[in-house]
């Protein structure tokens, strides 16, 4: 390592610290692919700056954030049961499904599911009517055409998948809300995977006309929206 | 114990955190709720210690747990501990929300006192658990620096400053931030291989 000069070593620190600007980082990132000492040098100032991160005072943690975190998480299974069940409403036990393989498949699920929505309410085999039959409709997105996504309610909540969405969102958060009769209900925040997918679950029964659409809220959401809808869909 | 569905809460607490995230990325929800109570504490301590306030850090530990419950797959075991790998997401999401809401553009009017600000979050000793030696030993190696060298580190890792700001705040040339957050970081390094050693 001695023989990496000191204008990198000082370039590293500040890589480690996260002092450089994004043209810096990407600068040096390339510096770094080419130089194996160089490479090595930071791994050894990174476990330094990992010590860093825990070196924090303990604190009381509220109890809230906890009970927010697996509520939302279990929101997350539910949705993924309604996805992958056209007749269920979602479950409301804690189990398990397949978390690593849902996003590769749930918009084909979405679509098995949207498909057998539209089959079930125009009547299926027969006409005997269908109370369980899954409303469903895809987001118009005018000022975000690389966005899609569906929503699919049924029973008493409304599973939402998008993707497509912007990832540099500068702290914001996604929010959810529902039109119903005039009126505008908050529903969840929502983030997005680095591929601009993610999905919500909304915990409120949908009718049909109701509108569901996305705003870009600051961290923690907004009591009501505070921009334009980026998409909206009519169920 | 089962691989589906939720797991009896007592074998999951024997379990190491990689076993967990296993367990979690096919969908146990149970296994997740233990790794959250286990790295709950640093995780909001150091958002807490960012943002400088408990809502944000609130904000900032529960966007944190839900991205990583949505994209838990994501885990590789060979390039950190899930404790590195989350708080490191702690860490970002906490900068990037100090620096999203400007409040290190109205800190940057009064840059002398930061440090001293931070230093004043610390409770007292006598409440430090036992589980937080390591964390002790690291703010040893941080107070052990020299004040140049401590503030420039703390004002870029815990506040998000880039090198360029911290030049102005502290009113030294670019290359002399750059030097001392270099030597900071050396030193601590050396601080802490030496008492891992004696360990």
């Amino acid at each position: 390592m001695d023989q990496i000069n000191e204008n990198l070593r000082d370039d590293a620190a500040a890589f480690v610290l996260g002092a450089m600007s994004e043209l810096e980082r990407e600068a040096f990132r390339v510096k770094m692919m080419r130089d194996c000492e160089l490479g090595r040098y930071v791994e050894s100032l990174e476990q330094v700056g990992d010590h860093l991160l825990t070196s924090s005072p303990p604190l009381e943690v509220p109890d809230s954030i906890g009970a927010s975190i697996m509520a939302e998480a279990q929101r997350d299974l539910d949705a993924r049961e309604i996805l992958e069940s056209p007749r269920g409403a979602p479950a409301r036990q804690r189990s398990g499904s397949g978390s690593r393989l849902f996003r590769p498949v749930a918009l084909a699920l979405s679509l098995l599911v949207v498909g057998l929505g539209a089959f079930a309410i125009g009547g299926g085999f027969d006409a005997s009517p269908q109370p369980t039959a899954p409303l469903a409709a895809n987001f118009n997105a005018p000022t975000a055409p690389s966005m899609n996504g569906e929503v699919v309610a049924a029973g008493d909540g409304a599973a939402v998948n998008v993707s497509g969405m912007e990832t540099d969102t500068d702290g914001d958060v996604y929010q959810l809300w529902v039109e119903h009769d005039g009126t505008v209900y908050a529903a969840p925040v929502f983030t997005v995977a680095s591929d601009g997918s993610g999905h919500a679950f909304i915990n409120r029964e949908l009718a049909p006309g109701d509108v569901v659409m996305i705003t870009r809220e600051p961290a923690g959401g907004s009591k009501e929206p505070t921009k334009k809808p980026i998409a909206q869909a009519q169920v | 114990m089962k691989l589906f569905g939720r797991t009896e809460d007592h074998t999951l607490q024997d379990l190491a955190d990689e076993d967990l995230i296993a367990m979690a990325q096919r969908g146990d929800i149970a296994s997740f709720e233990i790794l959250y109570d286990r790295h709950k504490g640093p995780a909001y301590s150091l958002a807490r210690r960012i943002t400088g306030s408990d809502g944000n850090a609130d904000d900032v530990v529960q966007e944190t747990f839900v991205s990583v419950w949505r994209s838990i797959e994501r885990y590789d075991p060979r390039r950190a501990s899930v404790r590195t790998w989350l708080m490191r997401i702690v860490h970002r999401r906490a900068i990037d929300q100090l620096r999203s809401q400007m409040v290190h553009l109205k800190r940057r009017a009064d840059g002398e006192g930061i440090v001293e600000e931070l230093a004043a979050k610390d409770p007292a000793p006598e409440s430090l658990t036992l589980a937080a030696e390591q964390s002790v030993e690291v703010r040893e190696a941080l107070t052990d620096l020299p004040d140049d060298q401590r503030k420039v580190i703390e004002l870029s890792y815990f506040s998000g400053f880039s090198q360029t700001e911290i030049a102005e705040i502290t009113g030294q040339p670019l290359g002399t931030v750059k030097g001392r957050m270099r030597l900071g970081l050396e030193k601590m390094r050396a601080h802490l291989e030496l008492e891992e050693a004696r360990a």
